[in-house]
């Protein structure tokens, strides 16, 4: 399905929806790259506590962030049963470490609201719209931001 | 082949011509020139201006042609090319170089700049008393004798030099014959020992024999072929009679007749036109035509940089000559398109983990190390390793390019700040990866601008301090313990210490009262935030401070750091890898993880006894090395790899050296393996992260940390590694 | 480095080595792999490029295995094939020149 015509209220989005922890989310399919099971990280030393390490991409080192840990949900103790979310982000492929993957949702993007305003800085700064879904509502992720910019230099 | 394409192959070989054009201008200046390096410069700027011609880029050709004109009249000895006058053309080969720019992305050439040039030029020209019309447009009349085939515009400079060689050559008949014979012919029962024989009956011959592709006995087969012959023989009539000992097995084998000194292929001597389709080289490679590939592989071993387009198909071909005109036979190149390097790179580097995977899941398996499997992948590890140093080879190219392109940095910085400065370089054939030394061009030339501008004094302070007015700046290139090192000195007044100090303090970089020694002091200027955007001079007017620098070396893999002796001058150095690809490693175990150590930071490992460690402070430990005593470093805590200290009795120390030769004894879990990684970029994928130099995937697929041993060592045993923060900070 | 006390086993080269030969002589100093080796060539009419580079594969093998390797009583015609050839008298060990 493609995105429709003229009025940005009418256009399709087609999104991938995931749980974490028991909420669910979902981001723009436009960013997802594809999507494997979990395997071990190699860890990096002196990495910010949602960046688990790295993994084998097909030869490629693959950065992968814990989802829950970085929305600060609690770290995650992932196992073969997890799922990794290769995204793009910029010109860095990055893995998003979540429970599991539902579905993909064909979204009108006049379906999207607005973020709640609740007290959670997190919210504010990685939700970009939430959706009622099957399950209830399903928060929307902005990718841009789960990577901090200077990632390289957090000690 | 299209316009575009013809088109672009045209400004890849102008870059060429630059090269030389520069290379040879500077011998002149240097007073080291003779009449062959005044005619590779007139012939650099004649093909520029020919194949200009040919694409119609009036402003080039106009300029190229007075540049020409002038060059010849120095070429003839009807003017002297004296200080000035070098100089003069130092300044117009800039121009032209701007001009061929210009045209190549189809901006316009800055008026100004060289229109007034074009008539210095000219200056010289007419008050030489020489007729030669300023007006460009009719190019033919001015050029010398070989004009005819100027027109297409192709033409290779074997035709110039068909004018120029000293007729000598050919009558010296000396010649190189490269003979290796291929199994068919043991077959039919020839033998290469007559063969031998009846030429060196021919002339005066030297005989070497080429065993390098003979195996071991276990490997050997007595009916293949292993060896071949080079024959360098003189005193030969005609080249064509050192066929006749080859007449009977010319399909048997492997050929090759070159002559020496004139450095062309057989049968280049007449001008080599549009028609000629197949460059002479060519023709002594076809003798065996199942042996195509082999001859053009083995060619490219001999050559030494991709430069000659030998494409067998409609476009005219060429024979380019190596630039220089020395008396070695013109090394068989191709031009190769980057991107398939790379390609090919990647594949290798694919291949090279895939072995070692395989490898790991036949150990896995339970086979013998003796087994024939075993042995097999014994040599397929061989294989895959030669295949990986062939193949980097392929990338690795001479900074001589760097290196020159620096002295018009050196000038017109000069210039712009009113200094007189000379450049000096060293080690011009040192290797490193194309991609480094594209990726080195703009540090290196921000770091000699530094050393004009800031590093070196006026002419009048340094005769005032009894130095020669003219600044020197010495850059050099050298491999080193694995690594290149690239050094930029300069002799101006070094490091003003009280003033960097100051300036830090001032941007709150580092205390006010902390204690720095002096070579820490002179490493403040690669903090972040410390450029001196107050002195502004028309160079350093982009605001690029040294810390980008920095980074740009380390992105590389690379180090830098600076030395410096007030009065004297300083010292950039630079350590980079010799490769982005490929590293030689020690496997270990570090609380729980797997690391490489690049083997070339290691001196040796040793098992520690607990009583050979000694405390030192609180934190601090060293241990007894022979005669001395090395700080510890225990990797897993330097890493913050989690809460366990490992005891030294039950680890294994890695004895490492720096580039600066410092010892450090490095505290590891245990050895795994020792094999050769190919190096994943991490900066690429997430960042840098102190004390790791990048990633590697090991045979169990799982991604692998290389360490970066000068970073480790480099902090203060015991405290934590903060990227870019300055040592001071923790001092107390 | 040569342990004199033990002494080199010796096999007599024949008189031709054609490629029927060399395939024997191939076979038999596989055999003789790990002992210090004395190849007698005073029967040897003439030396070509095939055995010659038999002669440098076993050569360097047997200074892989640390093993000595000699060829004695070559003969001129034996001692000019092998410098027609660009090869090095040392390599081989002509006149029992000992290996290091």
């Amino acid at each position: 399905m493609n995105t429709t015509a003229n009025k940005s209220d009418d256009e399709i989005c087609e999104i991938v929806s995931f749980s974490v922890g028991a909420q669910e989310f979902g981001i723009d399919i436009q960013s997802v790259r594809e999507i494997r099971g979990w395997t071990e990280e190699t860890v990096l030393p002196r990495s910010p506590h949602y960046v688990r390490g790295v993994i084998n991409l097909r030869g490629a080192v693959l950065p992968i962030v814990d989802l829950a840990a970085r929305l600060e949900m609690g770290p995650s103790e992932p196992s073969a049963r997890n799922v990794i979310i290769v995204t793009q982000i910029n010109d860095q492929l990055v893995g998003l470490l979540v429970q599991s993957v539902s579905d993909i949702l064909s979204v009108n993007k006049s379906q999207i609201q607005p973020t709640p305003d609740v007290a959670s800085d997190l919210a504010k700064n990685f939700v970009r719209g939430v959706l009622p879904s099957e399950n209830g509502m399903l928060s929307l992720i902005e990718i841009k931001d789960i990577l901090p910019v200077e990632l390289g230099e957090a000690a | 082949m299209d316009m575009e394409e013809i088109k672009q192959t045209f400004f890849v070989e102008c870059e060429e011509q630059l090269a030389e054009l520069e290379s040879g201008l500077l011998e002149m200046e240097a007073g080291e020139a003779d009449s062959e390096t005044v005619n590779a410069v007139f012939r650099a700027v004649h093909s520029i201006k020919g194949g200009a011609g040919a694409f119609q880029l009036e402003q080039l050709v106009s300029f190229a042609h007075v540049f020409e004109t002038l060059l010849d009249l120095i070429r003839g000895d009807e003017l002297e090319a004296s200080a000035d006058v070098v100089r003069v053309l130092l300044r117009a080969a800039d121009v032209l170089s701007d001009l061929v720019n210009a045209a190549r992305d189809g901006t316009e050439a800055d008026e100004s700049v060289w229109q007034p040039m074009k008539a210095e030029l000219d200056q010289f020209i007419n008050s030489n008393g020489d007729t030669s019309p300023s007006g460009a447009e009719s190019a033919e009349d001015e050029v010398p004798v070989q004009d005819g085939p100027d027109e297409f515009g192709f033409e290779p400079i074997p035709i110039s030099l068909d004018m120029f060689e000293t007729e000598d050559d050919e009558a010296a008949g000396e010649y190189t014959v490269r003979f290796r014979p291929t199994r068919e012919l043991f077959q039919s029962a020839s033998e290469p020992l007559f063969i031998l024989r009846e030429l060196s009956g021919m002339g005066m011959a030297t005989i070497e024999c080429d065993t390098s592709n003979v195996p071991t006995l276990d490997a050997f087969d007595p009916t293949a072929s292993y060896l071949g012959w080079t024959i360098t023989i003189r005193g030969v009539e005609n080249k064509d009679s050192l066929h006749e000992p080859f007449d009977f097995v010319e399909d048997q084998c492997e050929l090759e007749i070159t002559a020496i000194a004139s450095g062309e292929a057989t049968g280049a001597l007449e001008e080599v036109s549009e028609d000629d389709l197949s460059p002479p080289v060519l023709e002594e490679i076809v003798t065996s035509p199942a042996e195509i590939e082999v001859e053009v592989a083995a060619d490219a071993e001999m050559a030494d940089e991709p430069k000659v387009q030998a494409q067998v198909s409609d476009a005219p071909a060429k024979v380019a000559e190596p630039s220089k005109q020395s008396a070695n036979a013109a090394p068989a190149t191709i031009r190769v398109d980057l991107e398939r390097v790379d390609r090919l790179i990647n594949l290798v580097g694919e291949l090279v983990v895939n072995q070692a995977m395989l490898s790991q899941r036949v150990v896995e398996a339970g086979l013998t190390e003796t087994s024939s499997v075993m042995m097999g992948l014994d040599e397929l590890e061989q294989l895959t390793r030669e295949i990986q140093d062939s193949v980097m080879a392929i990338r690795a190219q001479p900074v001589k390019t760097l290196l020159q392109r620096m002295s018009r940095v050196v000038r017109e910085a000069a210039d712009a700040t009113g200094k007189i400065v000379r450049l000096r370089t060293e080690g011009e054939s040192t290797e490193i990866d194309k991609t480094v030394i594209e990726r080195l061009a703009d540090p290196l030339t921000h770091m000699i601008r530094n050393a004009v501008d800031h590093g070196l004094e006026m002419p009048e302070k340094r005769s005032k301090a009894e130095k020669s007015e003219e600044g020197t700046i010495e850059l050099s290139a050298a491999h080193r313990s694995g690594r290149v090192v690239i050094e930029i000195k300069d002799d101006g007044a070094g490091i003003n210490r009280d003033k960097v100090r100051s300036i830090a303090v001032e941007k709150g970089l580092i205390g006010a009262d902390a204690q720095l020694s002096d070579n820490e002091i002179d490493n403040l200027i690669f903090l972040p935030g410390f450029s001196t955007a107050t002195e502004v001079s028309n160079l350093s007017g982009r605001g690029v401070g040294m810390d980008v620098v920095k980074r740009s070396i380390q992105a590389l893999g690379g180090r830098i750091s600076i030395s410096s002796r007030p009065g004297h001058g300083s010292t950039f150095t630079m350590s980079l890898p010799l490769t982005l690809a490929v590293l030689d490693g020690m496997v270990v175990t570090v609380g729980g993880q797997t690391l490489v150590v690049p083997l070339t930071a290691i001196v040796e490992t040793l098992k520690p006894k607990n009583s050979d460690v000694h405390n030192m402070g609180c934190d601090a430990a060293v241990v007894a090395v022979r005669d001395s005593f090395v700080p510890l470093i225990e990797v897993s805590e330097k890493l913050a790899f989690g809460e366990e200290r490992t005891n030294p009795s039950d680890g294994v120390i890695i004895l490492v050296e720096t580039d600066e030769g410092k010892q450090n004894a490095l505290l590891v879990d245990s050895i795994q393996d020792q094999r050769q990684v190919v190096i994943k970029s991490l900066e690429v994928s997430y960042g840098h992260i102190p004390g790791v130099a990048a990633a590697t995937i090991l045979g169990d697929g799982r991604v692998a940390l290389i360490l970066d041993v000068g970073e480790l060592v480099q902090h203060v045993p015991g405290s934590s590694l903060n990227s870019d923060q300055p040592m001071m900070l923790e001092a107390s | 480095m040569t342990e004199s006390t033990m002494a080199a086993e010796v096999i007599k080269l024949p008189e031709v080595l054609d490629l029927n030969a060399l395939e024997a002589l191939h076979t038999e100093l596989l055999s003789k792999r790990g002992v210090h080796l004395e190849l007698d060539a005073s029967a040897v009419s003439g030396l070509g490029a095939q055995g010659l580079q038999l002669l440098l594969s076993a050569s360097e093998t047997w200074r892989l295995d640390q093993k000595s390797f000699t060829v004695s009583g070559a003969g001129d015609e034996f001692v000019s094939a092998v410098s027609m050839m660009g090869v090095d008298a040392d390599v081989l060990c002509l006149d029992g020149e000992e290996h290091e």
